[in-house]
């Protein structure tokens, strides 16, 4: 071919071999202009969802508002957690497949600074307002000899120290590998290639406990009283989940746009299908291992938080995560087709979404009405008439606002990173390999 | 017919004593020629430019030659270990379990240890099989016979424990479902139940799996038998004694194997559709037989069992244990079997090192999270199992745990350790010791404090306990070089489907420059 033939030469010696690839910047790169009014749209939208937050806070309770806010808002960062995560394992494992989608992937991750922050946030809320949500911070909390016996973890200052270390770690993390990224298009270094492979290795360990505490910090210690070892890997199973399928959005997204043609074909999204596949699959695992160790010990201290969402009026919702976020796409995503086609694919990222999210919401929104949920179980077990509702949907339009207020914002700047730069990384060393990815030869 | 007659160059080249036409010696740095660091370029998967018909001679010969003479002193001494096992066994049925080291208050000990220590094990074979099959790792084809092999003994070993310990033998049938007259049926909320069920068949896929994986290359060997007898006729070679042709019982035995083998395209077809359905049902096997062993301590109350990380933890340490005893195996065969080295390169080695590293720090991940929870958890019960573990009388063994599954691996942080097959084969050794004692400081330091210090015991192996672990050895290891000796050790075909030469836009060195294609 003339084209390979002509790029043999000279300085762009690793791209002699990309047979016709279309790296034009037409084709890797979206109108900056048409981004920011998209992206403007989503970030008003945020902020007007982030101020409705605000409004039901005074208006509804605080609690409420806390909790809506915090579902948003450890919903995204599972999606750029999982995302960095993936952008470290492509490195740690030399993957060549995935280069072309990578970058996807260091986008969504580079973006972690936002939901930590408003993730963080939500503690500054609660210590300033004495603990509505974080059950351990209310004033008569400390008399109980549980919170006593973790006092040495669980205090205002250990936990603030410890949110600016995994905050900093991350945004160090995904910064990095982003930079590695984009100074690999300018310079045509390859040997960056091997220094992110370098940082990964060492990032990734510390990624898996800064996963793990935060889980246990921001989403667990809210029901002090409960403890699971596993709650760390649920988190991060979870995270994995919903990243995949946010890149799939995107580069179905970009592509719908006329780009990265010849560049991210069905065969990546094969692959990227099997990745959605795998952590559907993983997330059942590690939920049903987790409720299937309390259900059978049937230990009091553990099974309250199982007996919260299974039988005080969140069963339905309990039984919406196991069909929705495990069976219908296991069967749905077994077949090829599907995982060849970008559409289906996105529907399902879409769905993949909705249930990261209403997988955070059922962790953390019983927690919202816990008295009512106490007194609900108290008058089962009883057997007394039951008067408590433990669901509270009034002031539904509260937990929607808090959730669009974070994805708003996540979204809105997630898009104005994607068309500002480059859509994939094109002088890692790699690239052909990607170009020529095929699932069957 | 260079196959079984190799012309001169092939033949010095087997024996070691030409190098491959158009093969310079390995850049520097690069150890065997396979330690490249340039991201741009992918490291050989096997060495020494080797062609098809060497790739089959090489194999081949390792099952038609005669072994090296280091073979049949090693096979005597696995098989008289096997042996005392086996003796240990029958002492043990007709005298009863009284004659291990168990006693009211430890009554789990090393026959448990032993069965999900030798089941860890037998997961890496499926593991480099069936998930690097679908993950499309290419290197796998280097290990994945002989770590197959290594599962299917491995669970056989680790179902001799479950058979003897429950004592009376003659009554080991009621472990399986069957109506019998006193009514008395299995306990189907048992985890020990499930175990019976999740072994067996993994057993049986595992087994399949290995098995259809073998079938072309039977087909190889039968082959090569048949037209060795047409060549050499009425010479060919007998059996000491007799004038029994060896290629005849080859021919035989190996076609009989081969079920009808033809090597045709349709063939082929099935054979791949059915490698990667298998590989597909393999993997969730994986998972679920470790987790249904870990289900067998975490379903209880007892502090140091019940946690709810169990499961991946149980997988991440078996494959961790298995990929140890996977480098324990393979290292000094490549050293004792002529050519090996091509097939399994650094490069390989030092993957599995990575593995080794990633694995050793997921288990030092649970043991910290299970140390963190017993903290945070608030119980009382719970944080004392964890602090007697390292601090109670069982200290030397949670620290030899500690210091071989998580202090050791971080040697491969260094390179030079990673690529060192001594330093890697130092490291698996200490890896398998911390493994079993992984599993016996989960059940023993559990189960020898109980709430009530009246209740407090203490374990130590008797001379039948530390037989027949040691014989349980011994039938891994003969069985292993059985394996070694008649089975073909790698996969021909899938070997020489990663050889340069395979990919159909392959061009010969030197005319690479000609432009594309």
């Amino acid at each position: 071919m003339s084209h390979a033939a002509a790029t043999t030469s000279g300085a762009h010696g690793l791209h002699a071999d990309h047979h016709g690839a279309d790296l034009s910047a037409r084709n890797i790169t979206l109108d900056p202009a048409k981004g920011k009014t998209l992206s403007l749209l989503l970030i008003v939208v945020g902020l007007a969802g982030l101020g409705v937050t605000i409004a039901g806070g005074f208006a509804v309770g605080i609690k409420h508002a806390v909790g809506a806010y915090h579902v948003g808002a450890m919903s995204m960062l599972a999606i750029s957690l999982g995302a960095l995560f993936m952008v470290l394992a492509f490195h740690l494992i030399g993957a060549g497949w995935s280069v072309t989608i990578r970058r996807q992937f260091e986008n969504v991750a580079s973006l972690v600074w936002l939901p930590a922050i408003m993730a963080a946030g939500t503690f500054v809320i609660e210590v300033a307002t004495g603990g509505h949500l974080y059950s351990w911070l209310q004033k008569g909390a400390q008399s109980d000899p549980l919170l006593a016996a973790k006092s040495d973890y669980l205090n205002p200052v250990f936990f603030a120290i410890r949110a600016v270390l995994f905050l900093g770690l991350w945004v160090f993390l995904s910064r990095k590998m982003f930079a590695y990224s984009t100074e690999q298009d300018r310079t045509g270094d390859k040997w960056l290639t091997n220094r992110a492979r370098f940082t990964a290795s060492w990032g990734m360990p510390l990624l898996a406990l800064s996963i793990a505490f935060a889980a246990f910090d921001w989403l667990k210690s809210i029901d002090y009283r409960f403890f699971s070892t596993m709650w760390g890997v649920y988190y991060f199973a979870g995270s994995a989940f919903v990243s995949t399928a946010v890149v799939v959005m995107l580069l179905t997204f970009i592509k719908k746009q006329g780009r990265l043609e010849g560049l991210v074909n069905e065969e990546h999204f094969h692959d990227l299908g099997k990745l959605m596949f795998a952590f559907t699959v993983f997330w059942a695992y590690i939920g049903f291992s987790q409720y299937f160790l309390i259900w059978y010990a049937n230990i009091p201290e553990e099974t309250s938080f199982i007996l919260a969402r299974k039988h005080a009026g969140w069963g339905a919702w309990t039984q919406l995560l196991m069909l929705g976020h495990f069976v219908a796409p296991f069967y749905i995503l077994l077949w090829r087709p599907i995982r060849r086609s970008m559409v289906a694919l996105s529907l399902l990222g879409i769905w993949f979404l909705f249930m990261q999210i209403a997988d955070m919401v059922w962790i953390i929104r019983p927690m919202v009405y816990s008295e009512q949920i106490g007194e609900y179980l108290r008058q089962l077990d009883q057997g007394v008439p039951v008067t408590a509702d433990p669901i509270r949907l009034q002031h539904i339009w509260l937990d929607i606002a808090g959730i669009v207020g974070a994805a708003g914002l996540f979204f809105g700047l997630l898009i104005r990173k994607v068309y500002s730069g480059q859509l994939i990384p094109t002088r890692d060393p790699r690239l052909p390999e990607a170009l020529h990815h095929r699932n069957y030869v | 017919m260079t196959s079984i007659n190799p012309d001169k160059v092939t033949a010095e080249r087997l024996a070691g004593l030409a190098t491959a036409p158009g093969v310079s010696h390995p850049a520097p740095g690069t150890g065997d020629g396979s330690l490249v660091d340039d991201p741009a370029v992918r490291a050989p998967l096997v060495l020494n430019n080797r062609s098809f018909t060497e790739v089959t001679d090489i194999i081949c010969g390792y099952t038609e030659n005669k072994p090296g003479r280091w073979w049949l002193p090693v096979f005597g001494l696995t098989s008289t270990l096997a042996g005392l096992g086996t003796v240990m066994i029958l002492y043990l049925l007709i005298t009863g379990v009284g004659t291990w080291g168990l006693n009211n208050q430890v009554d789990w000990a090393w026959d448990i240890t032993n069965f999900v220590f030798w089941i860890g094990i037998g997961h890496a074979g499926t593991l480099i099989s069936a998930i690097l099959c679908l993950f499309k790792q290419k290197w796998r084809t280097a290990v994945n016979r002989s770590a197959e092999a290594m599962t299917i003994f491995a669970v056989i070993c680790a179902g001799m424990f479950p058979g003897i310990h429950v004592g009376r033998i003659w009554m080991i049938w009621m472990v399986f479902p069957i109506p019998n007259a006193n009514a008395i049926w299995p306990n189907f909320r048992s985890p020990l139940l499930w175990d019976v069920f999740a072994v067996s068949t993994y057993f049986t896929v595992s087994l399949l799996f290995w098995y259809m994986g073998m079938i072309p290359d039977f087909a190889t060997l039968r082959d090569r038998a048949v037209q060795r007898l047409r060549k050499f006729g009425d010479a060919a070679q007998t059996l000491p004694f007799t004038s029994i042709k060896v290629d005849n019982l080859r021919a035989y035995g190996y076609g009989l194997l081969a079920l009808g083998w033809r090597f045709s395209s349709r063939h082929w077809h099935r054979y791949e559709k059915a490698y990667m359905l298998l590989a597909g049902v393999s993997t969730p096997l994986v998972l679920s037989v470790h987790s249904i062993v870990s289900f067998d301590f975490a379903t209880s109350v007892l502090p140091g069992w019940h946690t709810t990380i169990f499961p991946p933890y149980f997988v991440a340490g078996a494959i961790f244990g298995g990929f140890a005893m996977v480098l324990l195996l393979l290292i000094p065969a490549r050293e004792l079997y002529p050519n090996m080295k091509d097939f399994i390169t650094l490069r390989h080695l030092e993957n599995m090192a990575k593995i080794l590293l990633v694995t050793g720090m997921m288990v030092g991940f649970a043991y910290s999270m299970e140390f963190f929870i017993a903290y945070y958890g608030g119980n009382e019960y719970e944080l004392y199992a964890f602090k007697n573990r390292a601090g109670g009388p069982y200290w030397w063994a949670y620290w030899t745990m500690i210091f071989c599954n998580v202090v050791s691996p971080q040697l491969f942080w260094n390179k030079a350790c990673r690529q060192s097959p001594i330093v890697i084969f130092i490291v698996s050794f200490l890896v398998t010791i911390g493994m079993w004692f992984e599993r016996f400081v989960i059940i023993v330091t559990s189960l020898h404090r109980a709430f009530i210090p009246g209740q407090w015991g203490m374990f130590w192996p008797t001379a039948v306990d530390i037989g027949i672990f040691i014989g349980s050895i011994g039938v891994f290891l003969t069985l292993f070089l059985l394996f070694m000796r008649f089975l073909p050790v790698f996969a021909m075909a899938e070997l020489k489907a990663v050889l340069p030469q395979a990919d159909p836009h392959h061009e010969p060195a030197g005319h690479a420059a000609g432009g594309g294609h």
